[in-house]
């Protein structure tokens, strides 16, 4: 880490906690915004472990963020505890993610892609046409037992748990990116065939990403069952997929936290803007399209380019800097 | 420390044409054997072969008496042998530092563990080694993609190296470097081969390294195998002469 990074990371850290302290004084409509915002900051990471990190370009990971949604959904209504039924929100997703890695790692590229959107289409299909998952209606009422160590239809601890899955599962996967395996995700990202001459076996590598960012998404897809109360088909949809791709683009991939930041803006932007205009989407897009024109590395290159052009200004004239 | 290679009537197609034609060599484990030919030989596609890059039309190759034909690259890797490209190729968002290490720990078959954060002490002092050696520890934090061509090669053949390969296939190794850098890469290998045993198969333009460092010879010319010998002998055959020479005076 860089010197400072440390500094960085503990501001962080105090400004997330004041934060989590402050909104549940902001009234139920801030509440649910910002439990959003913690869900989706899940979402976009997981997402970014295979974008950015692995370089995999998923167009299908609402299919397990959905998965686990649904999973929670159901087994709420035989009132699972929040803890095991999240667990099984993931292992359904990683499954899935499993399986769906395998049957595709033998595709890359564009045609990777598009094997990926189409799995998750059949999946919203399948939900759609199913009883079982309340077909177009979704399933509603979706809420913890009240009992348990903390009540967690009490919208307060609702909101602390959820933040609590969310550290933890961040941290996990920062544990992730930065063991062994995360060096050896980027080297396969940096050239998959080089990779393979040092014994890497490429694909097995793929499907294991793909699986933890499967059961992570499916996390995330479960604290938002929680946190909404209500699942419909729409949560498995493809809009859904890209909505992730987004702010990792928006925040940065190829950094752990781009991806979160990114999650935070646009998530309060499409909701602050969605209470002003009707034609939200239309704006949310032109910030969008101003972030890949002008910052096309995405929020977390920001201060570099401030000091860039701060320094270019000052340095006019001047030797150009010579940094590789 | 040393892998036996055999090639045996290997041919390589791309289309109609054929590159490797009816391939059959021998590389005795722990010598250092050479292969030279004019450009476009398939030298380079050998080398594909041998690693597992390419499939073959027909033939097989054989390491330390097993037959890989059908074998993927990273499992060839698992038995010994590593690569350097022609061009080299390394992780060009890494740093020169990471690219060793992703190196060292894929040696250790230690790229799979996710549960733990830290490298081991061990694999992290294995990799200074591998930079000091290839004398890479003043550009240990610059990216790859930053290097010049000839500490490229460099530290590709580091990584290669540091895969503790029984069998070291380096193309071109000393391409793109200046005499300095070819006189130190030239010792290096040599020094490793002894230091090692390991059995090193080489390609190279520059016939003072081949001579310098070669205890045998491969011609090869339109992916045929014209002669297999040692130096001194090869160097004397007037058919090896009209390669050369015919294919000098073609460019000239
Ligand atoms: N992918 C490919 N498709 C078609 N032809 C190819 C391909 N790769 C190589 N060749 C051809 O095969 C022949 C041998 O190429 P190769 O790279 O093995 O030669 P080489 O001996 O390594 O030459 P050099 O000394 O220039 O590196 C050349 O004629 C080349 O054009
Ligand atoms: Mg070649």
């Amino acid at each position: 880490m860089r010197a400072g990074g440390r500094w960085w990371a503990v501001a962080l850290a105090v400004a997330v906690v004041a934060w989590a302290v402050a909104v549940p004084r902001l009234g139920l409509g801030q509440l649910a915004l910002w439990e959003d915002v913690a869900i989706q900051v899940l979402f976009a990471t997981s997402v970014n472990l295979l974008l950015g990190y692995a370089n995999i370009p998923s167009f299908g990971q609402a299919a397990f963020y959905g998965a686990g949604a649904y999973t929670v959904a159901l087994l709420a209504q035989s009132a699972w505890p929040p803890l095991a039924a999240l667990a099984a929100a993931v292992a359904v997703a990683a499954a899935l993610a499993f399986v769906t890695g395998l049957i595709t790692s033998r595709v890359t590229g564009l045609a990777f892609s598009m094997v990926t959107l189409a799995i998750g289409q059949v999946l919203y299909t399948f939900v759609l046409q199913s009883n079982a998952a309340g077909g177009e209606g979704g399933i509603s009422g979706v809420a913890p037992p009240a009992r348990g160590l903390f009540d967690l239809t009490q919208p307060v601890h609702l909101w602390w748990f959820i933040l609590l899955c969310v550290a933890v599962a961040m941290l996990a996967l920062w544990w992730v990116v930065s063991s062994p395996f995360g060096r050896a995700l980027t080297a396969i990202r940096e050239d998959p065939k080089r990779a393979a001459f040092l014994g890497i076996a490429v694909r097995r590598y793929r499907v294991m990403a793909f699986t933890i960012a499967g059961g992570a998404a499916g996390l995330a897809g479960g604290l938002y069952a929680y946190s909404t109360t209500i699942v419909a088909p729409a949560v498995l949809n493809w809009t859904q997929s890209a909505s992730p791709i987004m702010m990792a683009l928006v925040g940065g991939m190829h950094t752990f936290l781009g991806p979160a930041l990114g999650a935070v803006l646009i998530t309060w932007l499409l909701y602050v803007l969605g209470q002003a205009t009707r034609a939200y989407l239309l704006y949310v897009g032109v910030v969008l399209l101003a972030f890949v024109l002008l910052v096309p590395r995405g929020i977390v290159s920001i201060p570099d380019l401030l000091r860039r052009l701060a320094g270019g200004r000052r340095a006019t004239g001047a030797a150009p800097e010579v940094t590789p | 420390m040393s892998l036996a290679l055999r090639l045996e009537g290997v041919t390589k197609r791309y289309g109609a044409h054929v590159v490797l034609d009816d391939v059959t060599l021998d590389v005795e484990p722990g010598t250092l054997h050479a292969i030279i030919g004019p450009n476009g030989a398939g030298k380079s596609t050998l080398f594909g072969v041998v690693s597992g890059e390419h499939t073959v039309a027909r033939g097989r190759v054989l390491l330390g008496g097993r037959d890989v034909t059908r074998v993927p690259a990273a499992t060839r890797v698992g038995m010994g042998v590593a690569r350097a490209f022609q061009v080299a190729r390394v992780f060009p968002d890494l740093t020169v530092a990471d690219n060793v290490l992703v190196a060292v720990l894929a040696s250790h078959r230690l790229t799979q563990v996710f549960w733990r954060r830290r490298v081991p002490e061990r694999t992290e002092r294995e990799a200074r080694r591998a930079l000091e050696r290839m004398q890479l520890t003043a550009l240990a934090d610059r990216p790859a993609r930053s290097l010049s061509q000839g500490d490229r090669k460099r530290l590709e053949i580091g990584m290669a190296l540091a895969l503790d390969a029984r069998l070291l296939l380096l193309d071109e190794p000393t391409a793109g470097m200046s005499p300095e850098e070819t006189a130190a890469t030239t010792r290096l290998i040599r020094e490793v081969w002894r230091e090692t045993g390991v059995t090193v198969l080489l390609t190279e333009h520059d016939m003072q390294v081949v001579f310098d460092l070669a205890q045998r010879l491969t011609v090869l010319h339109r992916g045929r195998v014209l002669c297999t010998d040692v130096p001194e002998r090869v160097r004397e055959r007037p058919d090896v002469a009209e390669v050369y020479l015919g294919v000098s005076a073609q460019h000239a």
